[in-house]
């Protein structure tokens, strides 16, 4: 990441050559991760403000996580993969996702508010703690040990000291997943089997924050913007996976960035749409995203489980007033104090024209 | 937005397609699909073609593919350059990738190569034809002004007989509203291939394209090729423009003012002044025809300002 004043120097040099450059900032909080139930209720909701999740470990070890929140490209079926791995010291691919199906999941409410991660990734990560409590007392029985003296790591749940004529010192996870369900003596108090729920309902909402930088470069004779660098700093809390979060960044920056420069419904005359499909609305494409450098920092919640934030509309917030006071800053020396977005080619040109006085938009030279 | 049914023929050689054409009312050739489809979901105010009872696809059809350079001797074509020489002769039905990776097109008429890499996007360079495109002549297509440009010439075949039509006499207007380019294609009538002579090896050329945000056509295009001699005289030029108005043109006040002259700014800003000549220009939602009138003198000063250093470019 470069530093401002060094865009700055670049900007003064750009500017004694006759090149409109601008710089334009924004930073942003939103909260994420609607819940509690409490405040959803206070506003007049009434759905609550919880997130589903039921860990249930199959008798051969394989862990199905059926969550509420389902996905529509974030990628969940890794990332809560990952979050029930890491809870249950197993790998990601002994992790299967089950979603979007209500034949197969009982509850959710739903992927809104950047609130998958917070809420859903919590009520994975709380259940996957509640399904490993209760395999520790399973391993505990077999082992002859008690239960705070089984150690569990990477799927071995082993005793940590002698277990006093107990049959042996380990067992692996698979083991006592199939213990769980066939063993002829339970636990005492135990039912069988090892399928936890967990209704996931946040102290409160979360606070993910971040600043961007749109450093821009205007053409005066035709209105043009070109996105010389884009960079985009964002504080989700704990990343859960890095490449799925930087894609999320990516696909939020690409939406503000066609609501900034591209997008906007069309009506003509009679009051017909005239952006009426894809090759009359312009929504962004690959050719229209510039170079996204991203980065983050990490300012964990203290009101959700391992203190993720959600990524999930951050891209989208900041991106907007970023660009839009890029074109202003660029067009400072020309007196251009206002612009409405989307910021098309036409209306820029028009405003300079504005602004310096000189003759209107297809006025004789 | 789904279309209505319709009949569907698969014929492989060109005589059949002109046979099947001539027992079915209201059918319509079928090229790369990137016009008619489109156009046929669209609710019939803004649709620029009837919906067809009957389509040919050309799409079996291989004598309608391929590029080839060949020596002619004698009026070759029928475009207005004369004289004997080496065409370019390009099959209507074949895509815009193939002539985009073409080193046969690159060596010989590089402003085919250089458009057709402008064109859109990939996937739709992949399907999309120089036949299709020229025969749909959208207002805001990129074909038209290259083969405006490149002197070229379209080969067209009916039942009984053929002919060849310089492209400066195939585009037409029809008059029947704004943005409605067509060509002088009769009914009945396929074009089967475009040929183009050979660029001279002092021909420089370019094609600046200001890419539709939305539909990846043209909003406007300039296409140039100029011919200088050792002493940076320009013998000749022409200078096509799409996205502007009605129908892709050539820009002959403009040419007329390069003509004889040394590619000097002072040349270049007086042919830019003289592009709009004749041009009544349409605009739409992303760029009014007011503002098309200012970018159009722009891009033909940029375009022909990359022409006058040869260094980079032929």
């Amino acid at each position: 990441m470069p530093a401002i004043s060094k865009l700055r120097r670049e900007q003064a040099e750009l500017r004694g050559r006759g090149r409109y450059r601008g710089i334009g900032l924004a930073t942003y909080t939103e909260f994420t991760g609607l819940g509690p139930g409490r405040l959803t209720a206070g506003v007049g909701f009434s759905f609550g403000g919880w997130e589903y999740a039921r860990v249930l470990v199959h008798p051969t070890g394989r862990v199905s996580v059926h969550v509420g929140s389902a996905d529509h490209g974030q990628g969940h079926a890794t990332s809560y993969a990952q979050l029930a791995a890491d809870a249950l010291g197993l790998r990601p691919e002994d992790i299967d996702v089950v979603e979007g199906d209500t034949a197969r999941v009982e509850f959710g409410l739903g992927t809104f508010n950047s609130r998958s991660m917070p809420l859903g990734g919590s009520a994975v990560h709380e259940c996957s703690q509640k399904v490993l409590a209760k395999a520790r007392r399973i391993a505990a029985h077999a082992l002859g040990a008690a239960v705070e003296d089984v150690h569990y790591e990477a799927g071995v749940f082993a005793a940590s000291k002698p277990t006093g004529g107990g049959p042996r010192d380990s067992v692996t996870w698979e083991e006592v997943a199939r213990l769980a369900h066939f063993v002829p003596d339970p636990p005492p108090g135990l039912e069988p089997g090892l399928d936890e729920r967990v209704f996931y309902d946040p102290k409160g909402l979360a606070f993910p924050f971040g600043t961007y930088i749109a450093v821009v470069d205007v053409d005066p004779a035709t209105g043009d913007i070109s996105v010389d660098r884009f960079l985009a700093v964002d504080d989700c809390g704990p990343l859960i996976n890095p490449m799925l979060a930087r894609g999320q960044v990516h696909g939020g920056i690409a939406q503000g960035l066609g609501q900034a420069l591209l997008e906007g419904a069309r009506y003509d005359d009679e009051g017909c749409l005239v952006s009426r499909d894809w090759t009359t609305y312009a929504f962004p494409r690959a050719q229209h995203i510039p170079h996204l450098e991203t980065a983050h920092t990490v300012t964990p919640s203290p009101l959700t489980q391992l203190g993720i934030k959600g990524i999930g509309e951050a891209g989208a917030i900041a991106t907007p007033p970023a660009l839009v006071n890029a074109v202003l800053d660029a067009l400072a020396p020309l007196g251009v104090t206002h612009l409405d977005m989307p910021l098309h080619p036409e209306q820029v040109l028009a405003a300079i024209r504005q602004a310096t006085d000189s003759r209107p938009l297809g006025g004789a030279p | 937005m789904t279309p209505a049914g319709f009949d569907y023929l698969q014929p492989t050689s060109i005589s059949e397609a002109l046979e099947m054409m001539s027992l079915h009312q209201d059918a319509t050739f079928l090229a790369g699909g990137h016009a008619l489809l489109p156009d046929s979901i669209l609710p019939e105010r803004h649709r620029r073609h009837p919906r067809p009872s009957t389509l040919i696809d050309l799409g079996r059809i291989a004598e309608l593919r391929g590029i080839e350079v060949v020596d002619v001797a004698g009026s070759p074509h029928g475009g207005d350059s004369g004289g004997a020489g080496r065409l370019v002769r390009i099959g209507a039905m074949t895509t815009t990738a193939d002539i985009e990776y073409s080193p046969a097109i690159a060596s010989t008429v590089p402003l085919l190569s250089e458009a057709a890499a402008v064109i859109s996007d990939p996937l739709i360079r992949n399907r999309a034809t120089l036949g299709g495109s020229l025969a749909e002549a959208d207002p805001h297509g990129d074909w038209p002004p290259v083969v405006l440009a490149s002197d070229a010439t379209m080969q067209l075949r009916s039942r009984d007989s053929q002919r060849a039509v310089p492209a400066g006499d195939f585009f037409t207007r029809d008059g029947a509203g704004p943005g409605t380019g067509s060509t002088t294609l009769r009914p009945g009538e396929l074009l089967t291939a475009v040929t183009v002579p050979v660029f001279d090896a002092r021909t420089r050329c370019t094609y600046l394209k200001r890419m539709h945000p939305a539909s990846g056509h043209a909003m406007l295009g300039v296409a140039v090729a100029v011919t200088v001699d050792a002493d940076q005289t320009c013998r000749d030029c022409r200078i096509a423009i799409t996205g502007a108005g009605a129908v892709a043109t050539r820009a002959v006040r403009a040419e007329a003012q390069l003509v004889g002259s040394r590619l000097t700014p002072e040349a270049i800003q007086g042919a830019a002044n003289a592009a709009n000549d004749g041009i009544e220009f349409i605009g739409d939602a992303f760029g009014s025809a007011a503002y098309l009138a200012e970018l159009l003198p722009i891009y033909l000063n940029r375009a022909l300002s990359q022409l006058a250093t040869p260094s980079t470019r032929r």
